[in-house]
């Protein structure tokens, strides 16, 4: 097996140029190796001083949720900090959250509610893809194999309200059954994104759009919304859920924190 | 008084600080590491199994299959045998141990165990019990491997030409006409979870073959258990084979008998080198797991509320061999009911055989299965009645000096003043809060196992003192509590004891360390030493006082002979010897005879409540409080006896809310601690009160009787029926996360 330690991104792209697979905190790829996927050519990002900057609306792909609950957007946080134990969280970092793509990855919803950008790069250079062109099925993406994912880029002005919730069989520690993010601007623009209800992170348009003309937080118009949402997801049933409870469960947590966003803005 | 305080955990300190030796740390020069070829197939014939390409690994020197066994007994298992080494011809569950790599580095055996090649013929696989006992079921075995010993008595063998591992059977009275005059019959069936008794440490083990003795270091639970199946398998004398148990990371039932043990020693018998077996939790999971259950029960009851009869069918799952299933399923037969007065009982069920990890002890084993079903059924018929459920149970508990089953021992306890506790610490009876509910439940257990234990005491010239004995710490307080019994026999200062436990060749015997039972057994046998080593010492000290010894007596590490004659321990030993040298021996033993002629020891009783919120739109159920009592006659260390008590019901809530390993098909979904769901500290009550209720009512010493898996049992009800009261919905089976609990509130056929 070849292992690098990559010390900056040169090396970083070159040992991916030689068909490296990349690892940032080893959270999802050393369960893998434990479970007998043995890679033949692994590069460790860890020292890579460039992933683990922030530098105004891009984060690092390095930078690790531990450091996301401190000082990342709202619910962007509110996700870190359901993320694993405070041992996993300051081992996996972001970029690794959204290269594995898994379904129930906790920080994907935010992502798609704000309009993340993924920015990729190369030997052939840099170029960004939005979530919905990143994520393309379960744990699938849009990376080609030399390409390094080196940060996610946020929008310059993001949303005033902001909530994240997910529901999983215990409070801590615990793979999402329904993970959901609602956020609100001051003009009414409402986004809902939701995990683990569909191959990718999941954006309900027609609840967005229901929402925008909603501001009473006692609205009866919450219950379409509500069921907006449920017909919007596409669950499946697995050994954590079924897929009636996943579609309802969806639809619970979206009006919530829609509630909660517009009891913020009224007062 | 040493006795009666929270003395801290002699262990407390290396502990914390990381330097506890435990069975993993241990190391023997020139030791290979362990890796095992486990079966890809639930249920197979083995047509070969092809090392050569695992042999080229460097660092690899042997793949041990059954053919490399001969002239071993191949099999173990203490009361049903049925349990091979590694798989011989045919495989029974995912995950079974066919090979065992040998290589200088557990890397290197990791690597090697990936290349051998197993060629496989698939035979029908029967995961759940309704599948093995259908009459096209393939039966899982066609032997009889039953050992006869007696002390197990309540297991018979296996009903021939059959998946029926061992069928149990507990009854009195008529149930059927009684059940024909009842005011009203209730029915009830309940499914409780298959689970996994997570110990943070794994099971291993490391065994070294030198002039024909084996010497095993491992997890073990009962060492001296493990040393009958290892001697069995190389037909050694029991002083041919020693195990012993350092520290365990925790066992709470799942590391009692045989495990690991006899892969690490045939690797040292082919080897020749010392061999270590260590785990991952993956690999424990696919050792062993805890019984599910289907269970059903009736219950008839007049008008007034007495129980007339109480009729049990229970079927547990026990994998694909026996292990402690048995045992579990007859325990099982006898825990389901509870402590009441019933006048006309049946009881049956049967362990079935299936192509699943075998399953085993796990704290309470057989009482959280079968008080769920028995508690939820005497909830359902007090709402039935319109009595109230604290009231249903007052007017039916068995009260302190009687017998709920004939032949046994009589109860020990206060039942009616436990209840109460229970009931007012969690406001039964108040104003009903919506998406509120509080539930509760009392379970008794014929715990203890077959009284044997002994002990020895030796009083050194120093006056320190050491105590032996074969009970093993495994995180529970052993340690403590046996050297706080022995400081106060003695009169000496705990910090002059030191307690070793737990090496067959250096300590002595005892049963188990299992059912609750060191403190009540292995407590009344230091007890016995500490008394025969002082009766010694007063010999040694009227010699050397010169004094009858009708006038000599010990008091607070002295003996004394009246007001001006008095000496020291050490100054009696040192006199007596001649010199600063000698040291008195005091032996105790307990088995089956006066106090303990009566099954069992005792009876170890289960009194628990929560109160929970069902969040009616997610299904999420949170619980607010929870209420144990440990009614443990008298709290030795009260800090442990509470310990015990959260812990125990912490594990219950586990299965209550959470914990459940799954099968898709052949092969386990969730072997992985991410998936198979322990609670953790965010899942905690916000309120915990555990009571502990102290009447001097056990055999035990100063009145002492055992605690620790009581809290547990009666969880799974009290959970399910505050759920119920929250809901309004009966639900029928285990653990109700959320979207369980959701699917009770929105059934599918509903819809």
């Amino acid at each position: 097996m070849d292992f690098v330690v990559a010390t900056d991104l040169e090396e970083a792209l070159d040992a991916l140029g030689r068909g490296a697979l990349p690892l940032a905190g080893g959270t999802d790829l050393m369960v893998g190796v434990n479970a007998g996927q043995r890679p033949d050519n692994v590069v460790a990002l860890r020292r890579v001083r460039e992933l683990r900057q922030r530098n105004g609306q891009r984060i690092g792909a390095g930078v690790t949720w531990r450091v996301i609950e401190d000082e990342g957007p709202r619910a962007l946080a509110q996700a870190a900090r359901t993320v694993g134990s405070p041992q996993i969280r300051n081992a996996g970092t972001l970029g690794g959250n959204v290269g594995t793509a898994s379904p129930a990855g906790d920080g994907l919803p935010f992502l798609a509610a704000v309009d993340a950008e993924i920015e990729l790069t190369s030997r052939e250079g840099v170029r960004t893809l939005r979530w919905d062109e990143f994520f393309t099925g379960v744990k699938e993406t849009a990376r080609r194999t030399d390409e390094l994912i080196t940060a996610v880029v946020l929008p310059a002005a993001l949303p005033g309200r902001q909530e994240f919730a997910k529901i999983g069989v215990r409070n801590a520690m615990v793979i999402a059954t329904v993970a959901c993010v609602v956020t609100r601007a001051d003009d009414g623009t409402t986004t809902v994104a939701l995990g683990s209800v569909a191959p990718t992170p999941i954006r309900i348009p027609e609840a967005e759009e229901l929402a925008k003309t909603l501001s009473d937080p006692g609205s009866a118009a919450l219950d379409e919304f509500q069921h907006l949402v449920a017909a919007g997801v596409r669950p499946i049933t697995d050994h954590r859920s079924t897929e009636e409870y996943r579609r309802h469960g969806a639809g619970v947590l979206a009006r919530r924190l829609l509630t909660r966003c517009l009891r913020e803005g009224a007062a | 008084m040493s006795v009666g305080n929270s003395v801290p955990s002699v262990d407390a300190r290396v502990k914390t600080t990381g330097e506890a030796r435990y069975a993993l740390d241990a190391a023997v020069p020139g030791m290979l590491f362990a890796d095992i070829v486990r079966s890809t197939r639930a249920h197979a014939t083995i047509l070969d199994i092809d090392p050569s390409e695992a042999l080229t690994t460097p660092g690899v020197s042997a793949v041990i299959t059954a053919a490399d066994l001969d002239g071993l007994f191949p099999r173990f298992g203490h009361i049903i045998a049925d349990h091979p080494i590694l798989a011989i011809d045919r495989v029974r569950y995912y995950g079974e141990p066919v090979a065992l790599v040998l290589a200088d580095n557990r890397y290197a055996a990791a690597d090697a165990a990936d290349l051998v090649r197993v060629r496989y013929a698939d035979l029908p696989v029967v995961i759940e019990p309704e599948e093995a006992l259908a009459a096209e079921a393939p039966l899982l075995h066609d032997e009889d491997y039953s050992l006869g010993d007696r002390s197990f008595s309540e297991a018979q063998s296996a009903r021939p030409a059959t998946n029926v591992a061992h069928e149990a059977m507990l009854q009195w009275g008529d149930v059927e006409s009684a059940l024909e005059g009842a005011h009203v019959v209730v029915e009830t069936t309940t499914r409780y979870p298959m689970l996994y008794a997570y110990a943070m440490e794994p099971y291993n083990a490391i065994a070294s073959y030198d002039e024909g003795e084996l010497d095993v270091i491992s997890t073990a639970q009962h060492p001296f258990q493990v040393r009958e199946d290892l001697a069995r398998i190389f037909s050694l004398p029991l002083n041919g084979v020693r195990v012993r148990s350092p520290l365990l990371g925790g066992g709470y039932g799942s590391k009692s008998y045989t495990k690991v043990e006899p892969l690490a020693a045939v690797g040292a018998w082919i080897s020749g080198r010392p061999v270590k077996v260590a785990l991952d939790v993956e690999g424990a999971i696919h050792t062993t797991r805890a019984d599910s259950a289907l269970i059903w029960v009736r219950s008839g009851f007049d008008d007034k509320g007495t129980i007339v009869a109480r009729e049990f069918d229970i079927t547990l799952n026990t994998g694909a061999y026996a292990d402690n299933g048995t045992l579990v399923l007859t325990k099982c037969v006898h825990r389901c009911f509870g402590p009441y007065n019933i006048p006309n009982l049946r009881a049956s069920g049967r362990a079935v055989y299936t192509n699943t990890v075998p399953s085993s002890s796990y704290r309470g084993f057989g009482a959280p299965q079968g008080n769920l079903a028995g508690e939820v059924n005497m909830d359902q018929a007090a709402e039935r009645l319109g009595i109230d459920a604290a009231e249903l149970r007052r007017r039916n508990l068995v009260g302190p000096g009687e017998r709920h089953i004939p032949g046994k021992r009589a109860m020990d306890a206060d039942l009616r003043a436990d209840l109460e506790m229970v009931v007012k610490g969690l406001g039964w009876g108040g104003r009903p809060t919506a998406n509120h509910g509080i539930g509760f439940g009392c379970s008794a257990s014929d715990a203890g196992a077959f009284p044997v234990s002994t002990a020895q005491v030796r009083l050194f010239a120093d006056g320190s003192a050491l105590v032996l004995t074969g009970s093993t710490e495994m995180g529970q307080g052993s340690r403590t509590v046996l050297g706080q019994i022995a400081a106060t026999e003695l009169g000496i200062s705990v910090d002059r004891i030191r307690v070793k436990q737990s090496d067959t060749s250096l300590t002595p015997y005892e049963r188990t360390t299992g059912a609750s039972r060191t403190t009540t057994l292995t407590g009344l046998a230091v007890q016995r030493a500490c008394r025969d080593a002082l009766a010694k010492l007063v010999e040694m000290g009227a010699e050397v006082l010169d004094r009858d010894v009708e006038e000599v007596k010990t008091a607070e590490g002295d003996v004394v002979a009246g007001p001006d004659s008095r000496a020291s321990y050490e100054e009696v030993v040192q006199a007596w010897f001649g010199g600063r040298q000698g040291e008195v021996t005091g032996v105790g033993i307990v088995r089956r005879a006066g106090e303990l002629a009566e099954l069992p020891p005792f009876w170890e009783i289960g009194m628990v409540g929560v109160d929970v919120e069902v969040d009616p739109q997610t299904g999420v159920v949170t619980v607010h409080h929870l209420v144990t009592v440990g009614d443990v006659g008298y709290a030795i260390n009260p800090a442990m006896v509470e310990g015990q008590d959260l812990g125990a019901a912490t594990q219950g809530l586990g299965a209550a809310l959470s914990e459940e390993l799954i099968y898709d098909g052949p092969q386990l979904v969730n072997p992985n601690m991410v998936e198979y769901r322990v609670p953790r500290m965010g899942d905690m009550p916000a309120r915990i009160d555990t009571f502990i209720a102290e009447r001097g009512d056990g055999v035990g010493p100063f009145g002492a009787k055992g605690g620790g898996e009581g809290s547990l049992n009666p969880v799974g009800g009290a959970v399910a029926s505050a759920i119920a009261r929250a809901t309004g919905r009966w639900p029928t089976r285990l653990p109700l996360n959320s979207s369980a609990v959701w699917e009770l509130l929105n059934p599918p056929d509903e819809a």
